[in-house]
């Protein structure tokens, strides 16, 4: 009897392959509006399997409309191609018997990938479910909360967990983590190995951000490719690490030429990408598509600042937002459509952000080198620079941001399930606005629930607070609109 | 309600009522009611007699090497708590209510004033809260000394312990040279045989507690464990044996209705197991941080101070649920107290937001459970309230297992 094919195995690999094909499909129309996309509909579909057509009417509306928007769609796109490829890498992988390492996602999976071994980013898979369909990931964190973890616990771990309980994600030979950037996921991945009997390889992160933190760090980077190969009974391959190496350092470079390119006014890319530059450092070198992702973020830039062309609409005046914690994953379109209403452009956020001039590339000359390069980035990457140490890496670097991409606004989007950050919106509240006269809204949000702060809300909330920056009225405001509404 | 055979006194009521008077007779009284502060006369003469008060708020601050300061010791280490504190609205506009309320309540505490006693404050970088405690401290509440201890997550291999053994040296170096009081191979010695000491003591005192019938109730013992980290570890000592032979001659407690084990997040209110007890349970021991598991393992006496203290301190066993590794020594530990004390159930308590303690207390529950030991969750704050709702949930656990 021939066993079914991991991409369809496992539930939430079909369904998040399913979205990349739908997506992929309705840009591939040339559609630029849900309207113009309806009547291609039925053609699309004929082409694609019976499962997918189900999914169409669990999709966010806004994102569909964002998705299509000429100023997203090249990037959006491009990224889908790297992120399927990515699952078919890694579904083949398993088809194949190869061992499957589920990595954190700040991790470089170069490693995995040099030792022949599959890197399964459990944490990243159902975020683009989260991020896509309306029930999200809803269910396992349902299941999570009856069992007794409470809601405060860190969804990224606890519905991996359920998913790979009930076969929805592949059960890894080995867990592989730092022990960055908080409490939930240490105790999480403790908790995951307990209960699915998973070997999780320990990476120890130091809580400084000094040379003496590094060294700490590098020895146990080291350490765990000594335990991966004690464990899988594979080796690092010199040829093959270098080759993923490269390409991160190439994916790196345009991801570092971009963020430059965003300090021109008007910014010339889109917010939306920011949630997919977050997901391509996550999956840094994995292949080479997800290069040419970045590259197809930078080109677009590029030519807008060329050509003095913006994406904002006809004479909407730009506001320059800093997001200072993160973006909201589960609300993809949020940052296209506060382009669209208010002008509000997205600078960085901490969670997209890497600062080059410290980042830098690796050396891929030796795989010492390649080693110590990958440590370094990992230990510089979001969620272990600025988490792991003082809040001051974290205020320091968002107030130089600011300065340099001369901020007009900031937008502190904080998961409430992230306990580290919670000290910060008032630290960067008084510090943005006393030395620089930079406004800062702070909102409550989960990463993968929408339900903790509904879609609604957190545009009223947004809506409100550019509204006060512009001076404008909300929609259907003014004595006009009464009387339209009255007639 | 329960009462000591043929008493109707309770060790929790007279320790609400009797005023503090030290040295005036029974060191179990005077233990009871130490309060904290400047009102307490142990931190009071220590100031007046030149000596430094540092707090601290993590077991992984090793006391030793801070008792270990000056010859005669000149810095007394303080284990701060929440107790008292009934608000955290000023603590609210610079920690946002997704952090735990104990972090809070020392902020609150600290500046409202209640700290201002303190000359200094060790941190570690045990959670998030109480990494994220520190830059308000030095910002806001400005202690004159503050120092911050970075605990490995790992425990498994030399160099995690090599970074631990650093940070405890590097601690102890920032002290001399902020004070110019040096810390000497016999000073650490004469702590660490003070600290193994009073582990004993206090090894004797839960031995009494989970005697049947106990010689004390839970929240004696949490108000004597609490007086333990507010005076000098010899005074304390001295007092402490004194007291357990006054809880020798006592009679025993009848008519519990029940014997409960407490842990989960940290717990220094007295109030709180008072509040279970006020239901008849017994809480005859717990596997608290600042409890039963603050005294487990000794320092080894025969080995380089500095070393054994760091060892003891970081190694131990059982761990804090913030180690990554270790949950199998912890389990065995809540199970054999729980067994030691004969207990009927086990309340895990956390504080909102407390992860570590929140997915704990749920693998632990777990495998009492399967052992045939009833389990009951509580979520609580630090700063009280909520203790009507509470009360009703212990009772309803209690009807539940037939007690």
């Amino acid at each position: 009897m021939e066993t079914e094919r991991a991409i369809s195995r496992y539930d939430y690999f079909r369904r998040v392959n399913a979205l990349c094909e739908l997506i992929t499909g309705a840009l591939a129309t040339g559609a630029e509006t849900p309207e113009a996309l309806a009547g291609h509909l039925p053609g699309l579909l004929q082409a694609l399997p019976e499962y997918h057509a189900s999914l169409i009417p669990r999709v966010y509306p806004d994102l569909i409309e964002a998705l299509l928007k000429r100023k997203n769609r090249n990037a959006i796109g491009t990224f889908l191609l790297a992120f399927q490829q990515y699952l078919t890498d890694l579904t083949d992988g398993i088809d194949r018997g190869s061992p499957v390492v589920s990595n954190f996602p700040f991790f470089s999976p170069e490693i995995f990938l040099g030792m022949g071994l599959v890197p399964c980013l459990s944490e990243a898979v159902p975020l683009i479910i989260a991020l896509a369909l309306t029930d999200g990931v809803a269910q396992e964190l349902d299941e999570t909360e009856r069992e007794g973890l409470p809601g405060h616990v860190c969804g990224f771990q606890r519905v991996p967990m359920k998913a790979i309980e009930k076969g929805l994600l592949p059960k890894p030979d080995l867990f592989v983590t730092n022990t960055a950037p908080c409490d939930s996921s240490n105790i999480m991945y403790h908790y995951i190995s307990e209960r699915l009997r998973v070997p999780v390889v320990w990476v120890d992160s130091p809580y400084y951000n000094d040379a003496r933190a590094f060294r700490y760090y590098l020895e146990e980077f080291r350490r765990m490719v000594e335990e991966l190969e004690r464990a899988t009974g594979r080796t690092l391959d010199e040829d093959r690490l270098r080759e993923h190496v490269e390409m991160g350092n190439e994916q790196l470079r345009y991801l570092y030429k971009l963020q430059d390119l965003r300090k021109h006014a008007p910014c010339p890319d889109p917010g939306m990408h920011r949630v997919l530059d977050t997901l391509a450092v996550m999956m840094c070198g994995v292949n080479r598509r997800m290069v040419e992702y970045t590259k197809t973020c930078y080109e677009e830039a590029r030519a807008r600042v060329e050509r003095g062309t913006t994406f904002l609409p006809e004479g909407k005046r730009e506001i320059r937002t800093l997001w200072t914690y993160s973006h909201l994953p589960n609300l993809l379109s949020l940052a296209s459509w506060l382009e669209d209403e208010f002008g509000s452009t997205y600078l960085e956020c901490p969670l997209s952000f890497l600062p080059g001039d410290r980042v830098g590339t690796v050396d891929t000359a030796s795989v010492d080198s390649m080693l110590e390069g990958l440590a370094w980035r990992s230990f510089h990457f979001p969620m272990h620079r600025n988490v792991m140490g003082y809040s001051d890496v974290h205020v320091n670097e968002v107030v130089q941001i600011a300065r340099t991409y001369h901020a007009q606004a900031a937008l502190f989007g904080g998961n409430h399930t992230c306990k580290y950050a919670w000290t910060l919106p008032k630290i960067l509240r008084d510090v943005l606005e006393d030395e620089l006269g930079i406004p800062s809204l702070t909102y409550e949000v989960d990463y993968m629930d929408a339900r903790f702060a509904p879609h609604a809300s957190v545009k009223a909330a947004l809506g409100e607070f550019f509204r006060t920056q512009t001076g404008s009225e909300p929609p259907g405001a003014g004595p006009g609109a009464g009387a339209e509404a009255a007639g | 309600m329960i009462r000591p055979d043929g008493d109707d006194r309770t060790g929790a009521v007279m320790a609400a009522t009797v005023p503090h008077t030290k040295d005036s007779g029974s060191a179990l009284q005077e233990l009871l009611t130490l309060p904290p502060g400047m009102e307490n006369p142990y931190i009071r003469e220590w100031k007046e007699r030149g000596g430094k008060i540092i707090g601290y708020t993590c077991s992984y601050v090793p006391e030793e090497t801070l008792c270990a300061v000056g010859d005669p010791p000149r810095i007394l280490p303080v284990r701060l708590g929440a107790q008292g504190c009934a608000t955290t609205e000023d603590a609210d506009i610079f920690m946002h209510k997704f952090l735990c309320s104990y972090c809070r309540c020392l902020m609150q505490l600290a500046l409202t004033g209640a700290y201002d006693y303190l000359d200094g404050l060790v941190l570690t970088s045990g959670c998030e809260h109480m990494r994220r405690t520190f830059e308000l401290w030095r910002d806001q509440v400005r202690v004159p000394f503050l120092a911050m201890l970075a605990v490995p997550h790992c425990r498994g291999e030399e160099n995690h312990f090599r970074w631990y053994l650093e940070e405890v040296s590097r601690l102890t170096d920032r002290i001399e040279g902020a004070y110019g009081w040096p810390v000497s191979g016999d000073s650490l010695q004469s702590a660490v045989r003070t600290h193994n000491r009073y582990r004993e003591l206090v090894a004797r005192l839960y031995a009494l507690r989970a005697a049947d019938p106990p010689r004390l109730t839970g929240t004696e013992a949490m108000r004597i464990a609490q007086a333990g980290f507010r005076m000098p570890k010899e005074a304390f000592n001295a007092k402490l044996s004194a007291a357990l032979e006054e809880l020798a001659l006592r009679p025993g407690l009848t008519g519990a209705r029940a014997r409960v084990l407490v842990s989960g997040s940290y717990l220094d209110d007295p109030s709180f197991v008072e509040m279970i007890e006020s239901t008849g349970a017994v809480v005859v021991t717990d596997a608290l941080c600042a409890g039963r598991r603050f005294i487990e393992g000794k320092v080894d006496e025969t080995a380089g101070p500095l070393d054994a203290v760091a060892r003891r301190t970081f190694l131990r066993d059982p761990s804090c649920p913030r180690m990554v590794d270790g949950y199998a020594e912890r389990v065995a530990f809540t199970k054999r107290i729980a067994a030691e004390a004969g207990v009927h159930g086990a309340i895990f308590t956390r504080i909102p937001f407390c992860d570590s303690h929140a997915v704990e207390n749920q693998m632990e529950g777990r495998d009492l459970e399967s052992l045939g030991i009833p389990t009951l969750h509580l979520e609580r704050e630090c700063f009280g309230g909520d203790r009507g709702r509470l009360k009703t949930r212990v009772q309803a656990f209690l009807e539940k297992i037939g007690r």
